[in-house]
């Protein structure tokens, strides 16, 4: 058995059923969840190409299976990634299942997941591109937008996608030709420069980050969640597999540097920005730019340290995207709109809901006991302080940015006379929000031992051999 | 051309009794390319603009033919006239009309704008082909699309002009990418995606209560 039929074929075809259950949209959800939940366990459980005995029965699953003679592989370095993604899915279709249940989802999201795994494993590189192309085609038809909202997020979300394909499989072509005459230095000039293009189209780097906070503000809140939590950690997943494939390019004396600089003015533009919102979907879409900011930082340090951070400020933004996301994807359920005028007054009547807003948005800014502190911190000591100081003034101001406008947020969701408080929560909403908050501090007030948990359950995947 | 391909192909159409030599081949197919996408930028009659796009398909596929074997080529064209029929077939009648540059003035104003990137191109691809190891003549037909291209996606909010739009990008990537890539797997694979390209387009146009016309 190999592993690409475990985490790619298995949910490719479980989602062909899945997608036609359109009349038992919940029912299909909750299969879907389980299933990502059951691929999920699996990447902890099961290490490849070791033997394994069911009775008397040996099996083993072998981490590379060739299909067209190109080969798709998935050792046990992957398998951090494969539970990451996978617990996604499951969350977020869980979330999708309780609150927000209108078809297609659940098959299309296997089907997203499935692929983006296939475009980790396959070999050459070249491939990956166009498999993130058809994770994009798949993503149109689950886009579905909220009933009060009008614009063509969809099709700008296509087309800055679908723009960064060609020049993805350009860059993997010149790299490919860089490995085969490393002395080519315009071969190499040209790889980096399409490789920059490519990866800044699909991380929404600035100046192409405007489908983001648009598709944020449209979509129905649990499809775009899952959306810009899974597909932006799988990008800069491939961009770091990429920067390992090629030695070159890893150890290239302007990369450290490009990487730093282009993170910084993600942070501080989406920083910026974020203080002029009036949408909760908005504001999201721009915390996204951030935390992929904060990611590119991250992955100019390079080498352990740079991964370690990377996985570090993985796990804090999966926990922050998923308190706001539940949270807001309740908010839509109540059929409350997510713009600062709508929100007006709304603590009285859902005060765990907006307290859950709150923190997330106070955890993005880093604000010192929540989650996002600790994260921020550890990226700022070790990737901006010394080498530039006006670069951290920038990365302050993006982060201040945030806090600012939870600050906003705050005096809307509190205006009006504090009188007739009850819990419009239902109790079930109350306990995810509940778990949510206390994970928020816990990390915050206590990180080593969740880096260090981190680190341990890393270590053990091979996610940090580099 | 200079190019040994070219004339390695050149010997392969005087061979099958052609009587056009393959610099001809190619500068008509650059003057279909010219013709098709700019009437995809000008107009604004649902058929013309199909029937360009199925064109521009075509010559997509002859100038392919300079780089892969013709069976391979083939799947462009069948991709792209797949897409076009796609697209036809979720709209019996899309509104293509501009919001924003109406009327005479408008199509001038369009023209001149295609104009400045043809000047762009021919002013570019030269520097770009020290960039790219391809025919210069690929290479500005190459360029020629991704420009028309990305004006289509500039110039309008509709959604079938900004997927057409993206179809033309693609095949003037494909163009240049034929040349420098033979892998029967990325033909496959790109086609795909054209479809997919398509079919994405054609259930957008189908949402309910949207403004086309842009």
């Amino acid at each position: 058995m190999s592993a690409v039929l475990i985490w790619v074929l298995f949910p490719l075809i479980i989602s062909i059923p899945l997608l036609m259950l359109r009349q038992y949209a919940r029912s299909s959800m909750f299969a879907g969840a389980l299933i990502s939940l059951v691929l999920a366990l699996f990447a902890v459980l099961l290490e490849m190409d070791t033997p394994y005995f069911i009775r008397t029965t040996q099996f083993q699953i072998r981490s590379q299976i060739e299909v067209f003679g190109r080969l798709m592989i998935l050792n046990n370095a992957d398998r951090a990634l494969l539970f990451l993604i996978y617990l996604m899915g499951a969350y977020w279709l869980f979330v999708g299942a309780v609150f927000d249940s209108i078809p297609p989802f659940s098959g299309i999201v296997l089907s997203v997941l499935a692929l983006l795994t296939a475009a980790i494993a396959v070999e050459p590189f070249l491939y990956a591109a166009l498999f993130i192309e058809v994770v994009v085609l798949l993503c149109i038809p689950m886009l579905i937008r909220k009933p009060e909202k009008t614009g063509r997020s969809e099709v700008f979300f296509l087309v800055f996608m679908s723009l960064a394909v060609p020049f993805l499989l350009l860059a993997a072509w010149a790299a490919a030709g860089v490995e085969q005459n490393p002395a080519d230095e315009l071969m190499s000039t040209r790889a980096v420069v399409l490789l920059s293009v490519s990866f800044m189209l699909l991380l929404a780097s600035f100046p192409f980050y405007v489908w983001v906070p648009k598709i944020a503000e449209q979509i129905r809140p649990a499809r775009v969640f899952f959306l810009l939590s899974v597909l932006p950690m799988t990008i800069i997943l491939l961009m770091l597999d990429f920067l390992n494939s090629f030695g070159w390019l890893r150890n290239a004396s302007f990369m450290p540097q490009y990487l730093n600089l282009l993170g910084v003015v993600m942070i501080a533009m989406s920083g910026i920005w974020a203080m002029f919102q009036d949408d909760l979907g908005r504001l999201f879409g721009y915390s996204v730019i951030l935390e992929n900011g904060f990611a590119l930082l991250a992955l100019g340090v390079g080498g352990q340290t740079g991964q370690t951070l990377i996985a570090i400020l993985f796990f804090v933004r999966m926990i922050h995207f998923g308190l706001l996301g539940s949270a807001m994807t309740m908010l839509h359920a109540h059929g409350v709109e997510t713009t600062f005028e709508a929100l007006t007054g709304k603590f009285k009547q859902f005060p765990a809901i907006s307290l859950s807003i709150l923190l997330s948005f106070f955890s993005i800014g880093a604000l010192p006991l929540l989650a996002g502190f600790p994260a921020r911190l550890a990226v700022m000591e070790t990737v901006v302080h010394g080498e530039n100081p006006l670069r951290v003034v920038w990365v302050m101001v993006g982060i201040g940015g945030f806090l600012f406008s939870g600050l906003r947020l705050l005096s809307r969701l509190v205006a009006g006379p504090i009188r007739d408080w009850k819990f419009g929560e239902e109790w079930y909403e109350l306990i995810i929000l509940g778990i949510g908050v206390i994970v928020l501090f816990v990390i915050g007030s206590y990180p080593e031992p969740f880096i260090n948990g981190i680190l341990t359950l890393l270590s053990g995947f091979g996610f940090l051999q580099s | 051309m200079g190019d040994p391909a070219f004339d390695v192909v050149d010997e392969h159409f005087a061979g099958a009794g052609g009587s056009m030599s393959l610099t001809d081949w190619s500068t008509w197919a650059t003057f279909l390319l010219i013709a098709s996408s700019l009437l995809l930028l000008l107009s604004e009659n649902w058929r013309i603009y199909l029937t360009s796009l199925a064109v521009q398909y075509l010559a997509v596929f002859a100038l392919v033919t300079l780089s892969w074997p013709i069976g391979l080529a083939a799947v462009k064209l069948v991709a792209g006239w797949m897409a076009a029929a796609v697209l036809g077939a979720s709209q019996p009648a899309a509104d293509l009309r501009y919001r924003f540059s109406k009327g005479n003035a408008g199509l001038i104003f369009r023209f001149l704008t295609a104009v400045e990137v043809w000047l762009l191109v021919f002013s570019i691809s030269p520097k770009l082909a020290e960039w790219l190891p391809v025919d210069s003549m690929i290479l500005f037909q190459g360029l020629l699309l991704i420009g028309m291209g990305l004006l289509q996606l500039a110039m309008s909010v509709n959604r079938v002009r900004s997927i057409v739009g993206l179809l033309t990008f693609f095949s003037g990537f494909e163009l240049i990418f034929a040349a420098l890539e033979s892998s029967v797997l990325v033909a496959g694979l790109l086609a795909m995606t054209q479809l997919g390209l398509a079919i994405a387009g054609g259930y957008l146009m189908s949402l309910p209560g949207e403004e086309t016309a842009g």
